[in-house]
């Protein structure tokens, strides 16, 4: 009686049922029969355990560094061993960058090289330099070969488009603070009126309609009283003091 | 003894005609001499002075004269009386519902003398409200 795939699979794993390999090897032959995993080609993937575990390549860990290695240089790019670290590095002859990686690879740094002198020291960002895979477009064409064009085109879309996204955060944050500066109910933004400060509005002494008291309400506003003479004559004196 | 409307001058006299009164209510009309209301209103005030001269003063105060008090105290009719004592000013609810003042010329002397009569007794017993003996409202003038 046959088990379901999924359990003999599973049995199988334990030990507890023989499989019958050569049905299963034929299925992913030409994936197990390399040996790594399928997806080394993918520069946004990492291998897992499952990887390791599954195409049992502890040592292809680096493969995405080995496969990029194994990829043709953009013009111009060469690469170069470097004697005080016994490493080799790229360096593109025309702009005179550097990178550690392979330049195709997303992961690279294409950056300025340290001046001789010991000044420039802190390293650029890939964005700020015009990266070589930046360029016209028969050279991205040359740039892609033997890659997927997708690949390329969308490291580079990601890195232009998280530029723009935080100009456009900048933008919306100015925008913000300008609208903040003026409530679109105040009467300063709709009409010619003067803008209006804190105080503005509140009754002053000095331009107060009456001597009673403003501020009582309710059951109260009935029984405010005026101030005596005496009062008035001092308000009117502080008022034009 | 002879009791005739006195003329206040200036703030610092209407201050001190207040001031100095110890135990009566002081009445002052605001308004013009020339004005038919205050004219009417000075008549009945003159009538009555000497009948209420142990419990009230009165005095005449012209708000052109005197604008001091025009905008604290709301001056705007042509005929204002208003009343205090011991230098407070003391309300009268009329029934018209502005209880600072009457703002407008009475017919009747003793309609008059019942209403200083009541601000006497309120303002001793320490009310700074009192309520009139007669309505005011239009349903009663009317």
């Amino acid at each position: 009686m046959p088990l379901p795939a999924a359990l003999q699979a599973r049995l199988a794993k334990r030990g507890l049922i023989k499989t019958d390999e050569p049905e299963k090897e034929n299925t992913d032959a030409n994936q197990v029969s390399s040996g790594k995993c399928p997806n080394t080609s993918n520069p946004y993937h990492e291998c897992s355990e499952y990887c390791r575990k599954r195409w049992g390549s502890p040592a292809e860990t680096n493969t995405n560094e080995a496969h990029y290695q194994q990829m043709m240089l953009p013009p111009g790019w060469f690469l170069v061993p470097d004697n005080t670290s016994g490493a080799s590095y790229y360096w593109n002859t025309m702009t005179n960058q550097v990178s550690w990686l392979h330049p195709l690879n997303p992961k690279a740094q294409i950056t300025n090289p340290v001046m001789s002198d010991g000044r420039g020291h802190e390293v650029m960002p890939n964005t700020a330099i015009p990266s070589p895979l930046v360029g016209s477009d028969e050279r991205e064409q040359v740039l892609n070969i033997g890659k997927h064009p997708s690949l390329v085109k969308g490291s580079q879309k990601k890195m232009q488009a998280a530029v723009k996204r935080k100009q456009q955060e900048q933008e919306a944050r100015a925008r913000k603070k300008k609208m903040d500066d003026l409530d679109p109910l105040d009467p300063a933004a709709y009409s010619d009126v003067p803008r209006g400060t804190w105080s503005t509005g509140l009754v002053d002494k000095g331009d107060a309609k009456t001597g009673v008291d403003t501020t009582a309400n309710g059951p109260l506003f009935q029984q405010r009283p005026y101030p005596s003479p005496g009062e008035v004559l001092r308000r009117n004196a502080a008022i034009k003091s | 003894m002879s009791y005739v409307l006195q003329h206040l001058h200036n703030g610092w006299q209407v201050d001190q005609a207040i001031l100095v009164e110890e135990d009566k209510a002081v009445v002052i009309r605001f308004g013009h001499d020339w004005d038919p209301q205050c004219m009417k209103m000075d008549e009945i005030l003159y009538g009555i002075a000497d009948k209420v001269k142990n419990f009230a003063v009165f005095y005449v105060v012209d708000i052109s004269e005197v604008p001091d008090f025009n905008k604290m105290y709301e001056l705007y009719d042509p005929c204002t009386v208003m009343f205090f004592y011991r230098n407070k000013h003391i309300m009268i609810d009329l029934g018209t519902g502005n209880n600072n003042k009457i703002n407008w010329a009475l017919e009747d002397k003793q309609e008059m003398i019942d209403i200083v009569e009541t601000v006497y007794r309120g303002a001793r017993k320490g009310r700074g409200l009192v309520i009139s003996p007669k309505d005011y409202s239009t349903k009663y003038r009317y």
